[in-house]
């Protein structure tokens, strides 16, 4: 039954990616153009979800995420202090934007961990805080350096419409292989993960140093999520609903988990982008396809937890 | 031979004491049971021996070398640990859950091995634990879940077994079990250090007493002078007490 769950998210991933590639007869230029937000696409998928999956597991808390735990927002905001000293490019832009989401990420670690573990109502909390921060600075900076409308709903609701020059191409080929091997590398983590997600007690008297694990995450996951952010903006609740999904096709275990999160994310960010870019004449904002998914699901987490602490 | 060895160790939390210059030590082979009131400090001082908490100030020595020179891995293979708390994230198979316990004797990324297959085999047998190996660690009941725990620490197969308070929450049979399972383990040759709370019960097992209350040590030592121990007791329990038949009971007269 596992298995031909399995196989069916891959047949349905290939078939997918085909069309979104191919679709309609493209010429070879067409081809390229889409090439490089296919290969954004599967990134963003695969990053905002394996980063939610470990952060989950991390702070042993099951709504953890890239942007609701802060990584995100603070990503944001460096990204605009970095546009303020007059950078361009989204490689140089995601410098900044990775120092201040590892500021994002440690706020929101310290405010909402008691005892080892975060509170809930903590992290989300200060997660939103941080985001709603983020998004005064977009505006204010929006003011001062006289930034389009479109540009403020990309940054604040995430797009894969990004054009990158030829000269640039190569560059942001291999910024992409490096977030995929980096991203990968938390796989090598799955049983250390696995020990933790049963509580920093239990995993510590195993042989595993808890705290090596968590500032390795964490580090991971900005570096990832900042160079995501300089070039699609926020994109959330990805992190948040497909580990949750993946895990019940999948299983539990990270070494099997992890990896299939490739499958499972690139497929869900590829069909939120054929929606938000075919749906109608114009393109819709990336962030907003997911939210629309994301929210409701959050609200069930939620509800589901209350009834099981009770 | 000194397996154990505590000096001096003193541990707050902003301005309370939590444990104040506590020595003691434990000898190869021997079992050593601790006990005191609520907030005497007992787990703080697992939590700080295990090498999970920083030690403020004071020395913590195992086989002769300073905890912090061991390896998170290297203290795993020498040291099992069964702490009070338990709170997974995700409900896993038993059988899942008892081969992580392999972790510390594996390198990097590699698996099962021969040996480690054995030690997960033995520690299934030991505790009994066959008929429910697919069940989710979520869905067991408290003994069989206190079970599958315990066999994921003799999966480690360590030498010096640490357990912090394991009768809590068990039935009376389970009491009984966890007990003689210690019993056949300090036996067996390993060194026992237990938190027990329920020392009425447990009395006859260990060979000597470490009694703690508002993290000072009121009493150490074994159960030659037994007046004195019960006495002890009684003084830090603020209790009277009785000996009977091995068990040390509330004395109602």
């Amino acid at each position: 039954m596992r298995l031909f769950k399995i196989l069916l998210v891959f047949i349905f991933f290939l078939l997918f990616s085909y069309f979104y590639l191919f679709n309609g007869a493209p010429s070879a230029d067409v081809i390229q153009l889409r090439f490089v937000r296919f290969l954004l696409a599967l990134f963003a998928g695969f990053s905002l979800s394996i980063n939610g999956a470990v952060l989950q597991t991390i702070t042993q808390n099951p709504l953890a995420e890239p942007y609701l735990v802060g990584i995100s927002g603070g990503a944001l905001i460096g990204y605009l202090i970095g546009l303020g000293v007059s950078l361009q490019s989204p490689f140089s832009l995601s410098l900044p934007a990775f120092l201040f989401s590892l500021v994002g990420v440690f706020i929101t670690y310290k405010v909402a961990s008691v005892k080892g573990s975060t509170r809930t109502e903590l992290l989300v909390l200060t997660g939103v805080f941080i985001n709603i921060f983020a998004s005064s600075i977009v505006f204010l900076v929006a003011y001062f350096l006289n930034l389009s409308l479109d540009r403020i709903i990309y940054l604040l609701f995430g797009s894969l419409n990004i054009v990158i020059g030829d000269k640039e191409l190569l560059f942001f080929y291999i910024s992409i292989g490096l977030g995929f091997i980096l991203e990968a590398s938390l796989i090598l983590l799955s049983r250390e993960l696995d020990l933790i997600a049963l509580g920093d007690e239990e995993a510590h008297s195993t042989g595993v140093n808890p705290e090596m694990v968590k500032k390795t995450v964490f580090i991971i996951s900005s570096i990832t999520t900042a160079f995501l952010v300089s070039f699609t903006g926020i994109i959330g609740f990805v992190g948040l609903i497909i580990p949750h999904i993946t895990r019940s096709i999948f299983g539990k275990k990270h070494l099997t988990y992890l990896p299939s999160l490739l499958l499972t994310g690139g497929l869900f960010l590829l069909a939120s982008d054929f929606v938000a870019k075919s749906l109608f004449s114009f393109e819709l904002p990336l962030g907003s396809i997911t939210s629309l998914f994301g929210i409701p699901f959050f609200f069930y987490m939620i509800m589901k937890r209350r009834h099981e602490s009770i | 031979m000194k397996v154990f060895e505590v000096e001096k160790l003193t541990f707050s939390i902003g301005r309370k004491k939590i444990l104040d210059d506590v020595s003691f030590h434990v000898k190869k082979g021997e079992w050593l049971l601790i006990a005191g009131p609520n907030g005497a400090g007992k787990s703080t001082l697992i939590k700080i021996a295990s090498g999970l908490w920083k030690k403020e100030s004071g020395n913590i020595k195992i086989w002769g070398k300073e905890l912090g020179e061991y390896s998170s891995k290297e203290l795993a293979r020498m040291m099992g640990i069964l702490h009070s708390s338990f709170k997974p994230l995700y409900n896993i198979s038993v059988l899942d859950f008892v081969r992580l316990g392999i972790y510390a004797k594996t390198g990097f990324l590699s698996f099962y091995s021969g040996r480690d297959k054995k030690d997960v085999e033995l520690a299934i047998e030991t505790t009994e634990i066959e008929p429910f190996l697919d069940k989710g660690i979520l869905n067991l009941s408290q003994g069989e879940l206190q079970r599958v725990r315990i066999a994921k620490v003799l999966a480690q197969n360590p030498r010096i077994i640490v357990f912090d308070e394991p009768l809590l929450h068990l039935d009376i049979k389970h009491k009984v079990w966890v007990l003689e399972l210690l019993a056949r383990l300090r036996a067996s040759g390993k060194t026992v250090i237990t938190v027990i709370h329920d020392f009425s019960m447990a009395f006859s097992y260990p060979d000597r007493f470490l009694l703690l209350k508002n993290g000072k040590i009121t009493y150490t030592g074994d159960r030659e002078k037994q007046d004195e121990l019960v006495k002890a007791f009684e003084d830090t329990f603020e209790i009277r007490l009785t000996l009977k038949d091995d068990f040390l009971l509330p004395d109602k007269d």
